[in-house]
């Protein structure tokens, strides 16, 4: 087999760490929804039909671990192939191996694509994103793997989609700028720009397919209920206006930071619902409220790095019945995974995690501004961008939901670019290889 | 000749090295000492305990490290014992770092290794717990230094086979896992270019059928050991027993049982809808309603047979033990130190009277133990190592011996996590009793490079 294959395959297998570890793959409470609407094909209040048709598909309606297979193998190609193209060595595949173990041991990278949620995809959508962007000369293989992936991953959560439709708009904005300097800008921007209305139209149509409305999202009002819940705005007008359906709370509707309570939402609370989200957004000053607790969490969101201490399945019910009901075999595996017994413990994980991100971040910021000898200077900015519009967007959607843990990990690209352009490093480095006999 | 005899017995390299030794199983001591008694596992240490007092092998686990606890004690102090298997250990990488590397400085590099391992990962817990653990990585690094030392003495000949022989028969895993390792070695020399690899490093034919004749004297001592307290002439306890319970926990069980309690009278069948993960060792049990673990063995016997003749059932058992040997491979957290079960510390009490208090009062006792900072160093060793080694074969680095060295630790813990993940179930001390050899080829390439320089 191809040595470089092999890695691939082994960086794989290594991001999976978190999954082997806790003896399965990782549930959250709102996994059992994704599930669920992926054998069933009904179209999910908040969020949209992708993540639970991969899953079932990935999973080949036999086994998870199939899903996060899937996750971590996709993760570790679009690593591969940003490695290939921004470090322009023979051995671009033992720095993506070298990159994947150092995510691994000191960020909650495996904690994600071990975990049967979409979060992972915007970290992969942020990686095609900017190598669709800034990588030079790609074959068009390559090309076509990464723009496929993109237009796969966007497709994950509505969310993902505004993140890189506002990205792909600013980076367009400062490419016309830019003037003659931005035609490569320009160009892919532009790429991204389409590859992401292509994703929105994807998901329309399995939407459309499974007989809902042509559209990215269920319902454009609803679609925000998770961030007015969650940021406590939807509360105030349940004071204002009390619910006329019987012992309804509003707070308990929510499972984990994507998805509502199937069982809860019935016609009659789904009718609620709407009539709320449409009163509350007719207020007059509802956009200042809501812009304003936006632009606070937002804030707020992009600082959160440090993940929960367990990985529990708190309200659990949801999940293990939609894995007793189409993964009956595995049911006994869940039982006997360390998150069931609550001691699937990551805190240490975080603080460690903290760590790589600052130094990412001063490393990025030294790349920056340091113009003469950085070759990534462009992709730095790309990450800070897109570090604050992905914050913007899920806070839009899902309100301060700790989602932005699960991008951390790509603050350590600054710091591999950092070691790849500092002579001092690449002179140690050499030694080391001389020293292995490598 | 004067030169030669002055330089192996002057009083200052023999001091250092034996001074080196003492330093080094003083680390590996350091969770006792820290905890202020050595470490025991739930009810495990006690039933070991409990069986070399009666004198009477149970039937799920040979007697021999209750016999070594009961006479290395004393049946006075179990200090004793963990002070007797740090000196092992610490005596054994002594001699891979004077045979293996030799040459000058290798002490340094021992010291440093001991030190990583003693500290950020798990040696130092397996040292100081009363659990036949230790023996696991004792036996494998006993094989290694016979198949890979060019030359040894006698005296070190004799020491590393007693060491493989109490190693392989003190736990039923460790035969299979050491045989296996030997196997392949063997099994390789069949094939040219393997052959040649080995040749190149060292590795003989007729050491490898020595250590064949070793690990079957093992489980031939095993087997004696166990027929003298009472349990027959087998060297394994159990064994259908715990391969009922893995399949129990692959799943495979409950679609068995379902498709053929109809039409076959097995006893187990009254229970199937009742049968807990925890099948081994949960009170409501089957095992303990159909006559214990002695009675329930035929039965699960015709059971087992059925499942592993059948393909239906066959490859779920063989995607669950892929699956299950992953896992088992990264299940590696050390520190399974729990409070004390009312079983442990009646056996104290009854056996160790003079020692209940320093037991009680220990941190372990009080749950004052966090192995959390320890688990994530050893994490991130593992991973590095790992990622060195990628290097290494990726471009043929180091030298062909230490690469074959590398293979065989690997090998050894790939090995590990497949018998253990398939025919036991994936717990955390399954690996971690060997997860802390995996850098010891980097400092033994350290020594042998600074020999070399010099």
């Amino acid at each position: 087999m191809n040595k470089n294959r092999l890695i691939c395959i082994i960086g794989a297998i290594l991001l999976c760490y978190m999954g082997w570890t806790n003896k399965f793959p990782l549930l959250t409470p709102s996994s059992g929804h994704f599930i669920n609407t992926g054998f069933t094909k009904e179209i999910p209040w908040a969020g949209n039909l992708m993540y639970g048709l991969f899953a079932v598909h990935a999973s080949w309606a036999s086994s998870l671990w199939l899903v996060i297979f899937f996750q971590a193998a996709i993760l570790s190609v679009v690593i591969c192939l940003f490695f290939k193209y921004f470090f322009n060595s023979d051995r671009f595949v033992l720095w993506a191996l070298g990159f994947m173990v150092v995510v691994t041991a000191f960020t909650t990278v495996s904690a994600s694509v071990s975990t049967l949620a979409p979060p992972v995809f915007i970290g992969i959508a942020l990686l095609c994103g900017g190598i669709i962007l800034f990588a030079k000369q790609m074959l068009r293989r390559d090309f076509i793997v990464v723009a496929a992936i993109f237009t796969f991953s966007c497709a994950m959560d509505p969310s993902y989609i505004m993140s890189m439709l506002i990205v792909s708009l600013l980076f367009l904005v400062y490419g016309f700028v830019k003037y003659k300097a931005g035609i490569r800008i320009i160009k892919g921007a532009s790429l991204v720009l389409v590859f992401t209305v292509i994703s929105w139209l994807m998901i329309a149509s399995f939407h459309y397919l499974a007989g809902g409305r042509f559209s990215a999202v269920s319902n454009c009002q609803t679609a925000i209920l998770p961030g007015l819940i969650r940021s406590g705005q939807f509360k105030d007008l349940v004071e204002a206006y009390p619910c006329k359906v019987k012992d309804l709370e509003v707070d308990s509707l929510l499972i984990g930071p994507l998805a509502f309570k199937d069982s809860l939402l019935t016609d009659e609370v789904k009718g609620y619902l709407e009539a709320s989200v449409l009163l509350m957004t007719a207020e007059r000053d509802f956009d200042t409220r809501f812009y304003g607790a936006l632009y606070q969490n937002a804030l707020k969101e992009s600082v959160a790095l440090q993940p929960d201490e367990q990985i529990a399945l708190n309200d659990s019910i949801a999940t293990l019945k939609s894995v007793f009901t189409y993964y009956n075999h595995e049911v006994r595996d869940v039982f006997m995974s360390r998150q069931i017994f609550k001691v699937m413990d990551i805190q240490s994980w975080g603080f460690s995690q903290m760590l790589m991100v600052l130094l990412g971040l001063i490393s990025g910021i030294v790349l920056i501004f340091n113009r003469k000898k950085s070759k990534s200077r462009g992709f730095m900015v790309y990450l800070f961008v897109s570090w604050m519009v992905t914050a913007f967007c899920s806070t839009y959607f899902y309100g301060a939901a700790g989602l932005q843990v699960h991008l951390a990990w790509l603050w350590v690209l600054p710091l591999f670019f950092y070691i790849r352009d500092s002579s001092f490093v690449q002179k140690q480095l050499n030694e080391i290889k001389a020293f292995l006999n490598l | 000749m004067h030169t030669l005899f002055h330089t192996v017995f002057s009083p200052s390299s023999r001091a250092k090295d034996v001074l080196a030794v003492l330093i080094a199983a003083l680390m590996l001591l350091f969770w006792a000492l820290f905890n202020g008694y050595p470490l025991f596992f739930s009810s495990d240490t006690a039933m070991y305990l409990e069986a070399a007092f009666a004198q009477q092998v149970g039937p799920d686990r040979p007697i021999l490290y209750g016999l070594f606890m009961y006479f290395l004690s004393f049946r006075y102090s179990l200090w004793l014992v963990v002070i007797v298997q740090a000196l092992i250990v610490a005596y054994l990488f002594y001699l891979w770092f004077r045979y293996y590397s030799a040459g000058n400085g290798y002490l340094k590099y021992y010291l440093i290794f001991i030190g990583l391992i003693a500290f950020f990962m798990g040696a130092s817990f397996n040292v100081s717990w009363l659990m036949p653990d230790v023996f696991a990585p004792i036996a494998v690094l006993s094989i290694g230094l016979m198949l890979f030392a060019s030359s040894l003495p006698m005296y070190v000949w004799g020491f590393l086979s007693v060491m493989t022989i109490v190693g392989v028969a003190i736990h039923n895993s460790h035969l299979y896992i050491c045989l296996g390792l030997v196997m392949i070695g063997l099994f390789g020399y069949v094939f040219g270019p393997i052959r040649k690899l080995l040749y190149g490093s060292g590795i003989k034919l007729k050491r490898l059928f020595l250590l064949v004749g070793l690990i079957l004297f093992s489980a031939l001592f095993s087997a004696y050991v166990n027929y003298v307290y009472g349990g027959g002439f087998s060297s394994s306890r159990g064994g259908k027993v715990f391969l009922m319970g893995s399949l129990v926990e692959m799943g495979v069980m409950d679609a068995y049982l379902g498709e053929n309690c109809e039409h076959k009278n097995y006893r187990i069948c009254a229970y199937r809808d009742t049968i807990p993960n925890n099948f081994l060792w949960a009170s409501n049990s089957p095992i303990y309603q159909q006559g214990g673990w002695a009675g329930s063995e035929a039965e699960y016997s015709d059971i087992v047979g059925d499942i592993l003749t059948t393909p239906k059932y066959l490859k779920s058992v063989v995607w669950k033990s892929v699956l299950r040997t992953f896992s088992q491979l990264m299940h590696f957290d050390t520190g399974e130190a729990t409070l004390a079960t009312p079983r442990i510390d009646m056996t104290f009490k009854r056996f160790f009277a003079n020692e209940y208090d320093n037991f009680y009062n220990g941190k372990q006792n009080q749950g004052k133990l966090d192995f959390r900072f320890v688990n994530h160093c050893q994490m991130a060793i593992f991973m590095f190592s790992g990622f060195i080694y990628a290097l290494v074969f990726y471009k043929n680095g180091m030298s062909m011996p230490i690469r074959t060295l590398i293979l065989f630790i690997l090998m050894a813990l790939l090995i590990n996590a497949w018998v253990c993940g398939t025919f036991s179930g994936v717990y955390f001390r399954y690996q971690a009793r060997l997860l802390w050899l995996i850098p010891l080829p980097i400092f033994l390439f350290l020594s042998k490079y600074n020999r070399d320089k010099a």
